[in-house]
């Protein structure tokens, strides 16, 4: 991570973080949900994009529990041993 | 000192009556001459040592002496005390054993006399200036037995018997306002120690504190135990009347982290110990300064929240330092122009609120994060969304393969969208994952995979030269996803491809419709190479153009397989 470009670009203290340095992370967060992307993304507040990654994340757990779920009624499906049932089961054991 | 001539006598005669109850209490101790007060400590709980029922039979009325014992024995008996018994069962930090040498050092060996109240109290009572150790270890025992009277229920340290003398050493805590140096423990057992070096930091822990004692019940007992030479400190702002609020708002707040679990208290406890060691060096001698309520505030603000410390300290700080100057402003300047700058704080602080709130949040979500800045906080939110976006994608794309087994041996010949429908609530995780899992830009593909569903199965066993591009994507995943083992050949064979295509970019996806669907007659490769491209890959990775210009060259079934393969893999990837 570029964690140590942003420390060097602290303007304040160590305790402080710079505005600047949130305003950078919030707009990288803001690229990766996609909610917030497809929007005008001018002035998506801070807290509003924490709020949305938030609630992304949540979203993706829950897809992964889906997928998590459908995977072992996919695995209890097909042989034990083949070949796919051993991705799935990797899969799952992410 | 006059302290140490009383010990000296006081040991004396404790030394004759003790070694005639040492043998029976020696049992546990672990230094048999020592006529010292052993703190054991049990869950977390300073129980006086051994004999304690012992003691309580023997009581030998040798109160005062006795418990002034310590200062003379500090010098020998420190040595001696480091190997004690308490040092073993403290075990939580540096400083307790040191504490508790000094305690023992302090207390009469009386193990006897230990559980006894009016031995501990009447060397309570003298412990004020004198040495260091004095003083240690009369707050530590003040504030253990003054714990123990609320503490007994709960599992917090605790004196044992000390309910007589508690209240005495209460009443002397509060008439020994001024003593300094005194050593604080941790509510949950945890005693965390205040360097007794500075007693205004600790007069403002312990004032605060003490405010909160006879309002709360034990659990708030400990924090005031840890806080006590604040109190004193504490006590003498009051009077002055500049922090009573504060003190009591602190107050509660350290209530508040107190009930929460004991962890938490513990983590609270020695983060605000340290937060107050590092406040108070500053605001050491600032007792009457409005310069004080940073660090108070910042005790406050740590209480409440351990893991945002250093963000609520640089609110609470910005905050106090914005009061302030709209304080000053509204005296010097006009009142609108300060008014106006308080408003400003205010909404500002309003505004940090709420975010540093949903950065809480956002932290709770994300797995084994122990980051206390906020920038690294953030970067790790980033990395894991990343890789939740990945994982998401993968196991849906795995999902989409296996659910239709029956068409992996068909290759794509069969292929409609409609097979693919029941992907389709999967699409918004692929884009999703497909989108931002490596910078790839492939969100959009729709309609793509429905033309191939996943051929990797019955591909992989001929695809060995895939296999050692794969590799390279498998490095590649593994790299991005920390949470993915991806075992063997089966499982990265077929994924990684996926994201080999993103970094392909255009010319990858329109070679291979040109290659490799050719033979197979699919269709929709145009399609999806037409997606690919216009999805905008990046990036073309060494990897894939290699593998593409294999199949170019090859031009036969087998290596067009394999591109018809990558093809549904990234269609399927797509789609997903």
């Amino acid at each position: 991570m570029s964690s140590g470009s942003r420390s060097s670009r602290q303007r304040s203290h160590s305790s402080r973080i710079s505005d600047d340095q949130i305003i950078q992370l919030v707009s990288k967060l803001r690229q990766l949900v996609p909610e917030i992307r497809n929007r005008r993304s001018d002035k998506v507040s801070a807290s509003k994009v924490l709020q949305e990654t938030c609630n992304y994340i949540k979203n993706l757990h829950r897809e992964v529990d889906d997928l998590s779920e459908r995977l072992g009624q996919l695995l209890s499906t097909i042989d034990a041993d083949s070949a796919e049932a051993a991705i799935i089961r990797s899969l799952l054991s992410n | 000192m006059p302290l140490y001539e009383l010990y000296r006598l006081s040991r004396e005669k404790l030394d004759e009556e003790i070694n005639g109850t040492r043998a029976t209490d020696q049992s546990q101790s672990s230094s048999p001459e020592k006529d010292f007060f052993e703190l054991i400590w049990e869950n977390g709980n300073i129980l006086t040592t051994q004999g304690q029922s012992s003691r309580a039979k023997k009581s030998p009325p040798r109160r005062s002496l006795p418990s002034h014992c310590l200062p003379s024995h500090s010098p020998k008996g420190r040595d001696r005390d480091a190997g004690y018994v308490n040092n073993s069962r403290v075990g939580k930090s540096g400083d307790l054993d040191t504490g508790l040498n000094e305690i023992s050092m302090s207390v009469p060996s009386t193990e006897v006399d230990l559980g006894h109240d009016d031995d501990v109290i009447p060397w309570l009572d003298y412990t004020m200036d004198g040495s260091l150790q004095n003083e240690y270890g009369s707050n530590f025992l003040h504030e253990l037995s003054g714990v123990t009277d609320q503490d007994l229920p709960s599992n917090h340290f605790s004196l044992v018997d000390k309910s007589s003398g508690n209240q005495v050493f209460r009443d002397s805590h509060k008439n020994s306002a001024e003593q300094s140096n005194f050593s604080s423990v941790s509510s949950t057992g945890v005693v965390t120690e205040i360097p007794s070096s500075s007693s205004d930091f600790s007069s403002l822990k312990m004032q605060k504190q003490d405010q909160v004692i006879p309002s709360n019940g034990s659990s708030v007992m400990n924090f005031s135990h840890f806080a006590r030479p604040a109190a004193i400190v504490r006590a003498n702002l009051q009077n002055i009347g500049l922090k009573s609020e504060k003190a009591i708002k602190i107050d509660q707040t350290s209530n508040r982290a107190l009930g929460e679990t004991a962890t938490n208290t513990q983590i609270a406890v020695e983060r605000s110990t340290e937060l107050v060691v590092a406040s108070s060096s500053v605001g050491s001698g600032n007792c009457a300064d409005r310069g004080s309520d940073d660090p108070i505030q910042n005790l406050k603000r740590k209480n409440r929240d351990t893991e945002d410390s250093e963000w609520h300290s640089d609110d609470v700080e910005e905050e106090s330092v914005g009061v302030k100057k709209a304080a000053a402003g509204r005296g010097a300047s006009g009142s609108k122009r300060s008014r106006a700058a308080e408003v400003h704080n205010l909404s500002e602080r309003r505004r940090r609120d709420r975010i540093n709130e949903k950065m809480r949040a956002l932290q709770e979500l994300i797995p084994n994060c122990n980051k206390v800045d906020k920038a690294s906080m953030l970067d790790e939110a980033i990395e894991y969304l990343k890789t939740l976006q990945l994982q998401v994608q993968m196991m849906s794309m795995g999902a989409g393969l296996y659910m239709h087994p029956m068409m992996l041996p068909h290759g794509m010949q069969h292929m409609h969208a409609p097979h693919l429908a029941p992907f389709s609530p999967m699409a918004y995780g692929m884009q999703m994952g497909l989108g931002m899992g490596y910078g790839m830009a492939m969100p959009d593909m729709n309609g793509v995979s429905s033309r191939f569903p996943m051929v990797q199965v019955p591909q992989m066993q001929g695809t060995h030269v895939p296999v050692a591009q794969m590799s390279g994507a498998t490095a590649m995943v593994r790299s991005n996803t920390q949470g993915f083992g991806v075992p063997g050949q089966g499982f990265p064979l077929p994924l990684p491809r996926a994201p080999l295509f993103p970094f392909s970019g255009g010319p990858v996806m329109n070679s291979s419709s040109a290659l490799g669907l050719r033979p197979c007659g699919a269709t929709g490769l145009s399609q999806t190479a037409d997606l690919a491209s216009t999805s905008g890959l990046k990036d073309p990775s060494p990897n894939t153009d290699s593998l593409v210009k294999q199949s170019t060259g090859g031009g036969g079934c087998d290596s067009t397989s394999q591109m018809p393969t990558q093809v549904c893999l990234l269609a399927r990837y797509n789609f997903m």
